[in-house]
């Protein structure tokens, strides 16, 4: 029996111009684990959002047990059983978790009072009955992700879910707590609920999964058994597997080491020394890294463009301290730095896209020139027109769509000479004119001499430009061999498949 | 992906400044329309009221210059506002720094040597006092981090009860029946430039740092900076601008504007530092830096509206019984008017000229 | 009376009108979102149970000094919310609107362009024969009945902020707006009813200032609304180290007035002190965290 259906639900996103679903279809059974697998942004959080009533989609049905529903809150798809366990930590942190499970279904005293010792007790009682340890007086700012977690699955099963809604839960679980709640979602399942799995994670999804749902820009391509899936046909599903690049091989010899991470630690869970990361990048090659979201490669981001710096060990850029460089000299002559965070590295949005776009040169201008302002138009108009930026110079950039703020960033970034180049998903939201256009300039800048460490969720990008490439996964760098660098094993790396 | 392409088909729109003034003069038909009811209302001569801020300071011979002398103090604080805004900074501390302001120039005035070097002495010394008074927070940000929205209030607060303190005490003129500082010399005062008036040449000295902060923000590389900085300072950091002084340079010259407006004050019309001279200028020049959009070019006409206003309940005040505070209403609802954002859209989008393409 | 009884006495006075205001800060902190016109809505509550006592009565009075900043701080939310205004800028303006429309109204009510006198509505003391007991005379006793009705308000919503539902979904928030959303809460609402809570509050403030001499004065709460939201800020947000900033402002001021006594010192710059040193406080506060920071983000 369908216990949860969303049919054909469309839903776009004003701010960042993106449509994130265009004709969704899902539904789950009772009794089911129902992954829920896709790219990053290909709509899978959006879709979950939508069906638990945190957003309101702005076309397609929603049915629970059959029966069409429009959800106003959380609150009427709790009434409907519906349990959601959001990716990203939507706890107060300042307040306890028995007070943060409470939140909306208050004990009372009196009447009017808040009842805490009462909340404390429903919450240990909750603890008890799911097997959680999870301390229902500590303040969630003072709990690890796990207890956090699970303070948060409590939060989804307080009022007594039948549908529950997991976004990749298990990204910051260690092994032995994702083992635990993979028991309760079998606990759950045998008792009739029915549980929606999002996840990236090939092993996982087989061991608990009975189906799974593709989702990929916006719209599900396939449902199918996961009972007749192997691993490698799973990541496959998940990656976008385009025809492999016509020109990866290039001429020049790696010269010089411009970037270097020596034993550089990225964060994470203290003491863990499979978080240090060595990685050398060369004049005039390209280095790989491709991870999925929560394997730190956002940190290894920020620590290659001195944004953060490691913990330990060295980050070294053409031999010097990368802190120890001008700001003004790194930014502007030696480093180009495309970032996954566009809007809020890339661009200033309420500026406009003159400024944006000559926001590197400023400083190479005459008081005079600048002043006249013909040749920073002039300028601006042409570094438009190499990357096919469509807009008005000054208008604000938050007025472009998705795709032109990129070719913008690009724009700005890929003129010039730069001795490294950090480009993190520098095809994101681009066509794939745009994006050809990226990766020749890329490929340019390399013959020319730069060093070239590209970061990305798709492993097309690295296999179009990569000479040598590398999986991170959950902080760890594993090198591939370029006879590896085919699809399936690539994926089956990103997925933790062959871990 | 797709990508919606909607822009190609928009029409240019107009530039910031044009936008700007449409705001102020959207401010103007709103202030005219609330002065009409509060006449109606709260007035029990009506005509007098209106005819106060209508008709008699473009009668009145003095009354006119008087309003463009005041907008001056006003509008050069409201450009110290407009620099810490743009740079992101919410600076709140003006009321302080001018009254510190005023306080240094007319000491400076009094034991300077009399004439042009002691009145620029005198507005030197009012900018020097403006800026100590924003010193601390500038500095607080620039090492600690420290919001400047609490920490110049809180300074100028205590320089409030600093220059109360210093002008009721040991700087007061025991002869005079205010509580004021010794008058400063006639020869170091702004001079007057048609004697019946108090017209001086502060609203040009005024209108020239205005046309200097325009220039700054729209064809200097600085100003371009600061202003992509105050929009997002992470941004401007990986551009390889200089953020580090743009964390605490623009909250010292806001401090030094002001305190220039301050002197101004002390050199004007009021002779030297008086108890409460900075009398809410500080908090209106808020006001006129936001109707005026942020934007230098609409300042002036931002200044002079807020003068009108103060300069019509004042008349109004003497000619009917409307209370001079009448002015504080409209001010302020001209303001929250002005900060809608779909309010202001609505008006704007009305009548969008396809014309320009320069980013001035 | 000893001197010291005299201090103790002061501050208690002094206290009513800024705890009850600073409470009223921390409401709208607790929901994220800074209240900076507290001076206004003080003025509010001052000059409404004048002008309403002066022609209805004192209680009328007082019910208009605590509902209307109430009813004025919610309408200033909505029009942040609603016109997508900032409403800190809402706030500014706010304080900018209260003294000008309390000018207005005397002048078109009692014909008068500054105070208005109203001496029937100066509170009287109560129990003023126990407050020659010696420490606990002074603290209790003798105080104006409008002084034990704003410790009466501030009473209250310690308990709305610290032990009610209410309080609760204020501070969840405050700290993230998502975990209301999944108890499948309305945070516009909340938001709205923390403001109303403020505007309460500052009503009591403005109610005990006005009491305590009978007139609305223009200026009536003479920086009191600023000195609420700084120990809002020095007692770190939260309800007891506000209640123990505020007291310890009350203190100084109370200092300050006795100290006019004392040549050598003078009262303004007895004044000034508690805004010097909450500035050290927030600035050295700053340092201290950026040196936690500094070890990820250069």
């Amino acid at each position: 029996m369908e216990v949860l259906g969303l049919r054909g639900i469309h839903k776009f996103f004003p701010s960042t111009a993106t449509q994130a679903l265009r004709g969704a279809d899902f539904s789950l059974l009772a009794g089911e684990v129902h992954a829920l697998v896709g790219e990053n942004g290909a709509g899978k959080s959006t879709l979950a959002r939508i069906a638990c009533g945190l957003l309101a989609p702005d076309r397609g049905s929603l049915f629970v047990r059959s029966a069409p529903r429009a959800f106003k809150s959380h609150r009427d798809a709790e009434q409907a059983g519906i349990g959601y366990v959001p990716q990203y930590s939507m706890l107060a942190p300042g307040l306890t978790v028995a007070q943060n499970l409470s939140l909306g279904h208050e004990p009372r005293r009196f009447g009017f009072l808040y009842d805490g010792a009462k909340a404390l007790y429903e919450a240990a009682m909750l603890g008890e009955r799911y097997g959680f340890s999870v301390d229902p007086a500590a303040l969630v700012a003072d709990l690890g992700p796990a207890q956090r977690r699970e303070a948060e699955i409590l939060r989804a099963m307080a009022r007594g879910a039948h549908i529950l809604i997991l976004d990749e839960p298990t990204s910051i679980l260690s092994e032995a707590e994702a083992k635990a709640l993979f028991a309760l979602i079998e606990r759950l399942t045998k008792a009739g609920a029915g549980v929606v799995y999002i996840s990236h994670r090939a092993k996982e999804i087989l061991d608990i999964a009975d189906r799974v749902t593709v989702l990929r820009e916006g719209q599900s391509i396939a449902t199918v058994a996961a009972g007749g899936l192997d691993e490698c046909a799973l990541a496959e599903l998940i990656i976008t597997t385009g025809s492999c690049a016509s020109d990866r091989r290039h001429e020049t010899e790696p010269g010089r080491p411009v970037l270097e991470l020596r034993g550089a630690a990225l964060g994470g869970e203290a003491g863990d020394s499979g978080m240090a990361v060595d990685l050398v990048v060369r004049a005039g090659e390209a280095v790989g890294v491709a991870a999925l979201a929560g394997n730190y490669l956002d940190e290894l981001e920020e620590v290659a463009v001195g944004l953060r710096v490691a913990e330990r060990g060295q980050v070294l850029l053409l031999g010097k301290d990368l802190s120890s460089y001008d700001p003004a000299l790194l930014y502007t002559k030696l480093l180009a730095y495309l970032p996954t965070d566009r809007e809020g590295r890339g661009l200033s949005g309420r500026s406009t896209l003159q400024d944006n776009l000559l926001a590197k040169r400023l400083s190479s201008y005459s008081f005079a020139a600048f002043a006249l302002q013909r040749a920073p138009t002039r300028d601006a108009a042409g570094l438009a027109a190499v990357f096919k930026v469509k807009g008005r110079l000054c208008r604000p950039a938050d007025s472009l769509s998705g795709g032109n703020r990129q070719r913008m960033v690009a724009a700005r970034e890929l003129e010039g000479n730069p001795a490294l180049i950090v480009a993190a998903n520098p095809a994101q939201g681009l066509d794939p004119g745009g994006r050809a256009r990226i990766m020749r300039r890329l490929a340019e800048l390399r013959a020319g001499g730069a060093a070239l460490l590209i970061l990305s969720n798709d492993p097309e990008d690295l296999a179009e430009l990569a000479d040598r490439s590398f999986a991170l996964y959950r902080g760890r760098l594993s090198p591939l061999a370029p006879e590896e660098l085919d699809t399936r094993s690539l994926a089956s790396l990103l997925t933790g498949a062959t871990q | 992906m797709k990508e919606p392409d909607s822009i190609a088909l928009a029409p240019a729109p107009p530039s910031r400044a044009w936008e700007a003034l449409r705001r102020v003069s959207l401010s103007l038909a709103l202030a005219s329309l609330l002065i009409g009811i509060l006449a109606l209302l709260a007035s029990s001569d009506p005509g007098a009221t209106l005819s106060a801020f209508f008709i008699a300071p473009f009668r009145s011979r003095s009354l006119f210059p008087a309003i463009l002398e005041n907008a001056a103090p006003l509008a050069l604080a409201a450009l110290g506002v407009l620099v810490s805004f743009r740079a992101g900074h919410f600076s709140l501390g003006g009321e302080g720094q001018l009254y510190f302001g005023a306080l240094f120039a007319a000491f400076a005035g009094i034991y300077a040597p009399e004439g042009y070097l002691g009145l620029a002495l005198a507005l030197a010394a009012g900018a020097l006092g403006g800026l100590l008074v924003a010193a601390p927070a500038a500095a607080g940000k620039r090492w600690a981090g420290a919001d400047v929205l609490l920490t110049t209030f809180l300074l100028s607060q205590a320089a409030i009860f600093i220059a109360d303190w210093a002008i009721a005490g040991p700087l007061r003129d025991p002869n005079n029946n205010l509580v004021a500082m010794a008058a400063i010399p006639r020869a170091s005062l702004l001079p007057r430039l048609s004697p019946p008036t108090i017209l001086s040449p502060a609203p040009f000295l005024a209108l020239a740092a205005i046309i200097l902060g325009w220039f700054f923000f729209s064809r200097c590389k600085r100003g371009h900076q600061l202003s992509i900085y105050g929009k997002n300072p992470l941004f401007a950091r990986l551009q390889g601008f200089p953020v580090r002084a743009f964390s605490w340079q623009p909250v010292l010259f806001a401090g030094a504007a002001h305190g220039l407006a301050g002197a101004l004050l002390s050199l004007g019309p009021n002779g030297t530092a008086v108890r409460g001279i900075s009398g809410g200028i500080g908090w209106s020049a808020i006001g006129v830096s936001l109707i005026a959009g942020n934007e230098a070019l609409a300042l002036p006409f931002a200044a002079l509206l807020f003068s009108w206003l103060d300069a019509g309940s004042r008349q109004a005040s003497i000619v009917s019984d409307l209370p001079p505070d009448a002015a504080l209403v409209v001010k302020a609802l001209v303001i929250m008017a002005a900060t809608a954002k779909p309010l202001i859209k609505r008006f704007m989008a009305r009548r969008a000229a396809a014309k320009t393409e320069a980013c001035a | 009376m000893s001197a010291l009884q005299q201090l103790f006495a002061a501050t208690m006075g002094g206290l009513a009108p800024i705890l009850a205001a600073a409470l009223g800060g921390l409401a709208s902190e607790y929901v994220g979102v800074l209240n900076i016109a507290l001076e206004g809505l003080i003025m509010a509550g001052g000059f409404a149970y004048i002008a309403v006592g002066a022609v209805y009565g004192p209680f009328a009075g007082i019910v208009a000094a605590l509902l209307l900043p109430a009813v004025l701080a919610y309408l200033q939310d909505l029009y942040a919310r609603k016109a997508r205004a900032d409403s800190f800028v809402v706030g500014l303006s706010l304080n900018l609107l209260v003294p000008g429309v309390a000018s207005v109204l005397s002048q078109l009510m009692f014909a008068t362009k500054g105070v208005v006198s109203a001496p029937a509505l100066a509170s009287p003391r109560l129990a003023q024969g126990m407050a020659s007991l010696p420490i606990i005379g002074p603290l209790l006793f003798g105080h104006r009945l409008s002084e034990y009705l704003a410790y009466a308000l501030v009473g209250f919503v310690f308990l709305v902020l610290g032990a009610t539902p209410f309080g609760l979904r204020a501070r969840a928030l405050g700290m993230n707006p998502d975990a209301l959303e999944l108890g499948g809460l309305r945070p516009g609402l909340i938001r709205g009813w923390a403001y109303a809570l403020s505007g309460l509050a500052c009503g009591a403030s403005g109610l005990a200032l006005a009491a305590a001499i009978g007139a609305w004065v223009p200026g009536l709460s003479a920086g009191r609304g600023w000195i609420a939201l700084v120990a809002v800020y020095l007692g770190g947000r939260r309800l007891f180290g506000t209640l123990l900033a505020a007291l310890l402002f009350a203190l100084l001021l109370a200092g300050a007035n006795q100290a006019q006594a004392l040549a050598w010192l003078p009262a303004e710059l007895v004044a000034a002190l508690p805004y010097v040193i909450t500035t050290v406080v927030v600035i050295a506060g700053a340092a201290i965290k950026r040196r936690g920071r500094k070890k990820h983000q250069p």
